[in-house]
């Protein structure tokens, strides 16, 4: 489904990379932990389009992605959440998820003719059904910006899924979350988003990994220092001394 | 008060026209984050194609009108395509000083097009007053200022109605949420100067008109009302160019009729200064200015 092979990436004389090898197989979902600045945005900066590679390859369904820029990707069937929120503030809750569907389909004379938010127009399905899914059908007139950061985080996932990824990279979902909340999403995750998708989560809080993960690799100093099954991942002696202390 | 009032309602009904150059400059300011100074004449330079091919070919309005727009747009896309789309996102500096450089350009264009100074400028309905109790407007003005209207409301349907609309609000909102969700901005740039080009020339058409006439220096003119007009209601704000616009041209006709055309074009300056020292975000922009200003101490 998506392979890594030997993955470098450099910024000036900082090795943020080091031939990184991950396999995640479909259907499942992987997680991705490691300190900060340990290399996991960069490398779902990678997946996603956003840096090309400076050595090693990006396998997408055994197509060379390396050198495909972030717009082809997502059109290729990749979508994400961002760490760090990066929704349209002066849009509705609804048009944030059309948006995004517009990007995701290829330019074309429908596209660039239609209305926005006609009714029965599959996009407008698409995106209903996607915050329904995450639970923020009813907001979906409200403007982004007035949304509590959880809500805002769903979101998020609501536009990635709206295109119907065949993969999904969540960066961070709980980031900035009480424990409550945190709890929250990650049941979301595990019972209503991750079923029948293949998913990268990246996250700090070791309760959601737990949770929703079935497989877990370990990055520290750009590097991938374990890999495997998470409960016994975590229990590895170099984990331990370089992430969870 | 009755002359005040009156100044009032035309300023109104020109800042009409000013609320639309202010559009284009906000418009494209608002997706790029980038000055397009070449904006006026661009316009200009539609104006003067209108006027030759009236001068030279076909005394027929509309036909001018088409052409004024079409030679608008084909000149915004040429701007486009040389100074924005050509030069890297983030140097600012060089887009501003480029399309600088084309309104030289275009203003030696139009010269060798027309080389007079001036020329008359076609309007559609011949010039009458209209008494409304104690005030009067003239049909030219009312004209303007409603097909203005129309402009603004066709203006909101394509950017609040449409699939494209909302490609334009989602660059303009987040230009990197929009890159990632696979919005094309290069598409969207295109697009927004398009856009902005018909109302440019739509807009250009209908100030000469009620003007009468054209000179090179209305490229010149067009760039400074429409900048100050978007600043007064604030940069990257579609209502605060309408805002703008029109305290700008109820100023401007006070200004006018109590101190003559010296003082309304010095209270234009003027009435920008302080917009900028008690509200430098404009009329509608202040509080992005006092979110940048808390982020700026957080940091």
């Amino acid at each position: 489904m998506l392979e890594l092979q030997a993955v470098g990436k450099t910024f000036g004389e900082l090795q943020a990379l080091h031939g990184i090898d991950l396999h995640v197989r479909r259907g499942t979902v992987s997680g991705l932990i490691g300190p900060n600045g340990s290399g996991k945005t960069t490398l779902v900066n990678i997946i996603t389009g956003i840096y090309a590679p400076d050595s090693g390859r990006v396998l997408l369904d055994g197509k060379d992605v390396s050198r495909a820029s972030a717009d082809q990707i997502t059109r290729l069937g990749v979508s994400r959440s961002f760490q760090n929120i990066r929704i349209f503030n002066r849009m509705s809750v609804l048009e944030n998820v059309i948006a995004a569907l517009i990007g995701h389909h290829k330019p074309g004379l429908a596209t660039l003719l239609g209305r926005a938010k006609r009714i029965g127009d599959p996009r407008v399905t698409a995106a209903r059904r996607a915050l329904e899914t995450v639970g923020l059908l009813e907001q979906g007139d409200l403007f982004a910006n007035e949304l509590p950061l959880p809500l805002r985080r769903r979101l998020e996932i609501a536009r990635a899924l709206a295109c119907d990824p065949k993969f999904l990279v969540l960066d961070e979902p709980a980031g900035g979350m009480t424990p409550a909340e945190t709890a929250s999403i990650s049941e979301l995750i595990r019972s209503r988003i991750a079923p029948g998708r293949t998913c990268v989560v990246i996250e700090h809080k070791m309760d959601l990994i737990s949770h929703v993960c079935e497989h877990l690799c370990v990055l520290n100093h750009g590097e991938k220092i374990a890999e495997g099954d998470p409960r016994s991942v975590v229990n590895q002696p170099e984990v331990i001394e370089a992430y969870l202390g | 008060m009755t002359d005040f009032l009156q100044n009032c309602i035309d300023g109104v009904m020109f800042g009409s026209g000013y609320a639309l150059l202010a559009l284009g400059f906000t418009l494209v300011f608002g997706v790029m984050k980038r000055l397009n100074l070449s904006f006026g004449p661009s316009i200009m330079l539609g104006a003067y194609a209108g006027t030759w091919v009236y001068l030279n070919f076909s005394q027929n309005v509309l036909l001018v009108v088409l052409v004024t727009v079409m030679i608008t747009v084909a000149v915004g896309i040429y701007v486009e395509r040389l100074c924005f789309w050509a030069v890297r996102r983030d140097a600012t500096i060089a887009s501003m000083v480029s399309s600088f450089v084309i309104w030289m350009q275009l203003e030696e264009v139009a010269m060798h097009l027309l080389p007079e100074r001036t020329y008359p400028f076609p309007a559609f309905f011949t010039s009458t007053v209209i008494d409304i109790g104690p005030f009067f407007v003239r049909s030219e003005h009312i004209s303007m200022f409603l097909l203005t209207l129309v402009l603004l409301a066709l203006l909101h349907l394509f950017l609040f109605r449409t699939r494209p609309g909302l490609a334009v609000r989602a660059v303009s909102d987040n230009p990197l949420a929009s890159r990632y969700m696979g919005i094309n901005s290069s598409n969207v740039l295109f697009l927004a100067f398009a856009v902005v080009s018909v109302l440019g020339g739509l807009a250009g058409f209908l100030i000469l008109s009620a003007d009468s006439q054209v000179t090179p220096f209305f490229g010149l003119w067009a760039t400074f009302k429409g900048l100050i007009a978007m600043m007064l209601g604030g940069m990257g704000s579609l209502p605060g160019a309408i805002l703008g616009g029109l305290l700008l041209g109820v100023v401007e006709a006070n200004a006018f009729w109590y101190g003559g055309p010296v003082v309304r074009d010095i209270s234009a300056y003027l009435l920008l200064f302080m917009m900028l020292i008690v509200r430098p975000g404009g009329l509608v922009g202040q509080r992005i200015v006092a979110q940048q200003q808390a982020a700026y101490e957080r940091v």
